[in-house]
């Protein structure tokens, strides 16, 4: 993620390392990113959190993948509880089985 | 009896001298003549591989290649029809798997879409344990060892 954390002593130092960390070198979320900055820079420091919150939750959401490690884990979860519960039996306790070498 | 005592001397004539002098192998060729043999044997065999078997090489090469380049196309169609078919299949899954579920949305998480500013017909590929959520566990730590990715 870029690095926008302003330092507590702001120097031209800390300026050059700036732009070291980014993910703007052939990354997946890289165009998540530039869209977030990209807001960022229009709306400035007192608006720019507001403004570009959901920016910024999709840029999180592709670094982290949080909301859908969350899913895999609620369905692996309710999977498991019809096993428990009886409503599922073992024959079919998995799902479809991808294809070898589809992903 | 014989009571005299013989005495262990050197044979007559006295002992065989020590052998120090160098013994070296018999040299069939030496200098020119091996440098000679040298450059005509490899010339030969150079000759003779550049212009028998080297054009079987390359033909075979040539082979494979155009076999690799001809297949591809079909494998890469069909892993992507088995990636979306996979995808159309999980989605079903999940519908059926949480019909009980009160409150979940197929595709999303907490009644939110995963990524809120991207396009609705906007295609976002799985993740690996995504791919494999419905599949035994094992698979997915078996493919995710082929894939190099860490878990």
């Amino acid at each position: 993620m870029a690095n926008l954390v302003e330092p507590i002593l702001r120097t031209r130092f800390t300026d050059m390392s700036a732009p070291l960390f980014s993910y703007q070198y052939d990354h997946p979320c890289k165009d998540f990113e530039i869209r977030f900055v990209t807001c960022m820079e229009a709306y400035g420091k007192s608006l720019g959190p507001k403004k570009c919150m959901d920016l910024k939750l999709d840029l999180n959401e592709c670094v982290y993948n949080d909301k859908q490690m969350f899913r895999v884990l609620a369905m692996k979860h309710e999977r498991a509880r019809q096993y428990k519960a009886g409503e599922r039996k073992a024959e079919d306790y998995y799902g479809p089985t991808p294809k070898p070498d589809s992903f | 009896m014989d009571a005299t005592i013989k005495q262990e001397l050197p044979p007559p004539g006295g002992y065989e001298k020590i052998k120090y002098a160098r013994n070296p192998a018999k040299s069939y060729f030496r200098g020119g003549r091996l440098l000679a043999g040298f450059i005509l044997f490899n010339g030969c065999t150079t000759y003779y591989y550049f212009n028998h078997i080297y054009p079987g090489i390359l033909h075979h090469r040539t082979e494979k290649t155009s076999a690799h380049l001809a297949t591809l196309p079909m494998l890469m169609a069909e892993h992507d029809r088995a990636y979306l078919k996979h995808c159309r299949a999980m989605r079903d899954e999940e519908e059926k798997l949480m019909a009980n579920v009160p409150g979940w949305e197929v595709g999303k998480w907490n009644g939110q879409p995963i990524y809120k500013t991207l396009d609705k017909d906007t295609f976002v590929g799985p993740q690996l344990s995504e791919y494999y959520c419905h599949a035994p566990y094992w698979d997915f730590l078996k493919k995710a060892h082929e894939e190099q990715i860490q878990v």
